[in-house]
């Protein structure tokens, strides 16, 4: 029976009572980004009244000493600062520690029978969220411990209650084999609608605010087509190195780390026809069309339209930084690559013969997430325009580190001559709305608790991004002399450069 | 006045909104601005204690904001010395400091307000001629400020003060400023009577009118209502004290999740308590809310001796008591303390209980601690939740950005016009 009282409300969405047991609670993740989240939410209103937290890793420790980390993880990283004690004393009791190996059985034993005394206390109604903050190694031992326990219940329905849901980390897999066997081995324990890939990208505001953009203007969606479009730049620059985490990188790469998710997650928003709805599956249909539209690349297309590159040593931000070579736990004469470039092609009524172009990298230029489209130049320039004729216009929707959409157009100068101006018109999402929006993770979890799956990775769709760069991978592999060297702080190798050149275009810069 | 004494007032102030931004201070401030907001004040003493709320809104939502002062105070209203003394206390309105204008100009370059005084000679223009309140002294006035808003970005402020006698003259010179194509709303500052010549002539072009029925009272809440609902044409209504229950709403919703809904058909009683208000004065927060709970369940309301009746359409009557508890300092009269359900012999209860001026700007920068509690035999669940600021400008940021009408809001005060016409009956009967 539904509750009247909901009818009408600013938040109409129910978040049930739950318990969040997560695996990996002493990891960077859990500290800089899931505990900060779910406070934040707690100050928010926004966490049910039956909730609790249970982490789990190896190594004894207290609760109390457990809560004590996780203050200090809030304190540090938490967007509301100072931590609220009024609210700290109410959401701090909801935090427990189990200790445990996650191959072990007995871990989920425990886990079992302390997250029944937890559900007791702190009504939460036996719905449980599993959210898995640990490597991949680690997703398997994890998923057949909780079934070996007896800790999931196979659901058909996201409306079947108590729930039980998991939400799985990227990487998803490190290919289309390891990610197919993946959801094999998920979709043997968990029903599809119980388990959330999430790519925290798509939590963000402006990714959102893509389709909003496209489907809530009437303006843009008639140009947004191969009549009017040139071409797309989608850019994921990082001005950061590998931080530390040389020896992840080093078998990862910029293809799998951000081209397989988030780059192509951006590509699908801007390429993809109208959803009928919102509704979960209703626009994850429409972008893995856009994943199978793909043009498959094929060894002589490879070698043609995408470029890597490593970064060598430069200087980012006034920083003088090292090569990618000299970061620690990376292979002297590694050829990973930290950079990668290529022109890809949707094969679609829409965007037939209109080239994306997809660049990602670390220690870039500067850090800049954007997709830009490129109209076409108007076909006859009655202006006396003596630079090569007149810029074409460009729409910038602008993701990090400023949330803002610009347009470029073409003006008169003011006087007796006409003398042709681009300017630009910038919308800040910051100066608007304020610079205080939640963090991706808030909305990513709130919205796995609601069993809205809509900012979240499908199966199948995982799979299709993987299947689109594997073959690049393959060549990689096959052909495994280094990629190209790029100065850091430059904008990618020459030869990324020369990838639009051959085109006649050029690459923004943003 | 004569009009191209406003004529020039007009020129002077376009003139110094142009040049505004042009200084090298400002040259990197975003221009976007995301309407006009048009506060207009109607007795002196409330406007010089409002205008830091304008310039904290102006600082959280990128605009034009006019403040325009009505001067002298149309017959029949509630009296400015009550007034501003409930605009004192207004609950969440604590926190607000109360600067002068004299005061903000002092402030220039302290702090996140920069204030620019552009106008710095205020020629005074001639007193009113033929004016009905010849006692106000005052000259038709205005004068440009740039406001730096929270996200780098700039927004604009123009006082424009004036005699009653001239509000319409006022009306249309803020009218000949807004930024056009942007959507103008009218924060109704004070008590309000949708027949007043004031709230008419700066509701011409309005989008949208805000009013604070904790300040202005429901009744002037009701009477601007049933005037918005007479035309399309006319603008919608928000109101602050509405906004501000969307946290109290959203909990009490909450009792009633997982599966515990039918429990609102079995209701023994609800208990609402408020800071204790002036004699006569009925606390809109507690009539809003009890006038949802009976939308909500498809009651209808009953006044009575201790609150209300709401008779439920299967065919229970249950109380409604409204009582007063003591009220700290500093808390606005009729502030909503607590509210309590009661069903199934008392076997179900739930609470929210406010801690009454925990919250004050001074002590946190969020408002009073709510403590959440619920039991019904078996379980018990408690939450402690904190409301959002305290400040006035916070909610008015909150309800700019909420849609244009509410049909739950709509629906809420319908449901208060019907107990109201009901009651009239039943009097109208008695004496017939």
């Amino acid at each position: 029976m539904s509750n009247p009282l909901r009818e009408g409300l600013e938040a109409g969405r129910v978040v049930p009572p739950c318990t969040v047991v997560i695996f990996g609670a002493g990891g960077d993740l859990t500290r800089r980004k899931l505990m900060p989240a779910l406070y934040n939410l707690a100050v928010s209103r926004a966490l049910p009244g039956g909730f609790a937290v249970v982490g789990i890793s190896r190594g004894e420790k207290s609760d109390d000493a457990f809560r004590e980390e996780m203050h200090e993880a809030v304190g540090t990283f938490s967007r509301k600062k100072p931590i609220d004690p009024g609210i700290w004393t109410d959401f701090a009791p909801g935090l427990f520690f189990q200790a445990g190996a996650f191959g072990e059985a007995e871990t989920y034993a425990k886990l079992k029978e302390r997250l029944e005394t937890i559900e007791s206390s702190r009504g939460t109604k036996g719905n449980r969220l599993f959210y898995l903050a640990v490597p991949p190694s680690e997703v398997r031992g994890i998923v057949e411990g909780l079934r070996g326990a007896g800790l999931v219940e196979k659901h058909t329905s996201i409306s079947e209650l108590p729930f039980t849901r998991i939400i799985a980390e990227k990487p998803f897999g490190h290919d289309r084999a390891s990610a197919a066997a993946l959801n094999g081995l998920l979709g043997e324990v968990f029903g599809e609608r119980q388990v959330f890939r999430i790519d925290h990208y798509l939590g963000k505001e402006t990714v959102q605010n893509l389709l909003v953009f496209r489907f809530a203007n009437s303006l843009f969606e008639p140009l947004w087509n191969r009549e009017h479009v040139d071409h797309v730049q989608i850019t994921v620059a990082e001005d950061i190195g590998v931080e530390g985490r040389g020896r992840f990188y080093e078998q990862t790469g910029a293809l799998r780390d951000i081209v397989q998710n988030h780059a192509l997650q951006l590509l699908c928003l801007t390429a993809m026809e109208p959803p009928i709805s919102l509704h979960a599956d209703a626009v994850r249909d429409e972008k893995v069309k856009v994943l199978r539209s793909l043009r498959p690349l094929g060894p002589r297309t490879i070698r043609s339209s995408v470029v890597r590159g490593q970064y060598t040593g430069g200087f980012v931000r006034g920083d003088e930084v090292p090569a990618y070579r000299q970061e620690p736990d990376v292979a002297g004469e590694s050829s990973t690559e930290t950079f990668v470039a290529m022109r890809v092609f949707v094969d679609s009524w829409r965007w037939g013969g209109v080239p994306f172009y997809v660049r990602a990298g670390k220690r870039l230029n500067r850090r800049a997430t954007e997709v830009a489209i490129h109209f076409k130049r108007v076909p006859h320039a009655i202006f006396p325009v003596p630079d090569g004729g007149i810029s074409p216009n460009v729409l910038t929707m602008r993701i990090q580190p400023d949330e803002q959409i610009a347009l470029r157009f073409t003006t008169k100068e003011p006087g007796q001559n006409t003398v042709l101006r681009d300017v630009a018109m910038d919308f800040r999402y910051g100066s608007t709305f304020g610079s205080n929006t939640p963090e991706a993770y808030e909305r990513l979890l709130l919205d796995a608790m609601r069993g809205d799956a809509t900012l979240f990775t499908r199966a199948d769709e995982a799979e299709q991004q993987w299947a689109f760069v594997e073959p690049i991978l393959a060549a990689w592999q096959e052909n495994p002399t280094p990629p190209p060297m790029y100065d850091a702080g430059s904008w990618g190798p020459e030869a990324s450069h020369e990838l639009l050149a051959a085109d006649g275009r050029r690459w923004r810069k943003p | 006045m004569s009009g191209p004494r406003i004529a020039a007032l007009l020129g002077r102030l376009e003139g110094e909104l142009r040049t505004l931004r042009d200084g090298e201070k400002f040259s990197n401030k975003s221009r976007i601005s995301a309407g006009n907001l048009v506060f207009v004040c109607t007795a002196r003493s409330i406007a010089n204690r409002y205008i830091s709320v304008v310039d904290e809104m102006a600082q959280r939502f990128p605009s034009r904001a006019f403040f325009v002062a009505v001067e002298g105070a149309p017959t029949g209203s509630r009296s400015s010395a009550d007034s501003s003394t409930r605009l004192d206390l207004l609950g969440e309105g604590a926190a607000v400091r109360i600067l002068s204008a004299q005061q903000l100009e002092a402030q220039d370059d302290e702090g996140p307000r920069s204030m620019m005084g552009l106008a710095g000679d205020s020629a005074p223009l001639p007193s009113m001629e033929n004016a009905a309140d010849a006692r106000m002294s005052v000259d038709v006035d205005g004068r440009v400020y740039a406001i730096e808003t929270d996200a780098d970005g700039l927004s604009d402020r123009v006082d424009i003060r004036g005699p009653r006698a001239f509000a319409r003259h006022l009306a249309s010179a803020v009218d000949a400023l807004v930024l056009p194509e942007l959507p103008v709303i009218l924060v109704w500052v004070g008590t309000a009577r949708a027949d007043d010549g004031v709230f008419q002539a700066f509701n011409d072009d309005t989008k949208r009118v805000i009013t604070d029925s904790a300040y202005a009272g429901l009744d002037s809440l009701l009477s601007i209502f049933q005037w918005t609902q007479e035309a399309d044409t006319r603008p919608r209504l928000s109101d602050l004290a509405w906004v501000r229950l969307g946290p109290w709403q959203e909990l009490t919703a909450r009792f009633f999740d997982d599966d515990r809904s039918p429990l609102l058909d079995v209701l023994d009683r609800i208990e609402i308590s408020h800071a204790a208000a002036d004699v006569g004065f009925q606390p809109p927060d507690c009539a809003l809310f009890t006038a949802w709970i009976a939308n909500r369940l498809g009651a209808t309301l009953e006044r009575d001796s201790f609150g209300y009746i709401a008779p439920q359409k299967n065919g229970r009557r249950f109380p409604i008591t409204v009582t007063p508890v003591p009220r700290p300092k500093g808390v606005a009269p009729g502030t909503l303390a607590s509210v309590r359900f009661l069903a199934k012999s008392n076997e179900f209860t739930a609470q929210i209980k406010r801690d009454l001026g925990t919250g004050r700007g001074d002590q946190t920068a969020d408002a009073d601690l709510l403590h959440w509690h619920i039991a019904d035999g078996v379980t018990v669940l408690e939450q402690t939740i904190r409301l959002h600021s305290n400040k006035v400008s916070y909610w008015l940021d909150r309800t700019v950005r909420r849609p244009d009408e509410e049909p739950l809001f709509v629906a809420v005060l319908k449901t208060l016009l019907a107990m109201d016409a009901a009651q009239d009956r039943a009097q109208e009967s008695l004496r017939g």
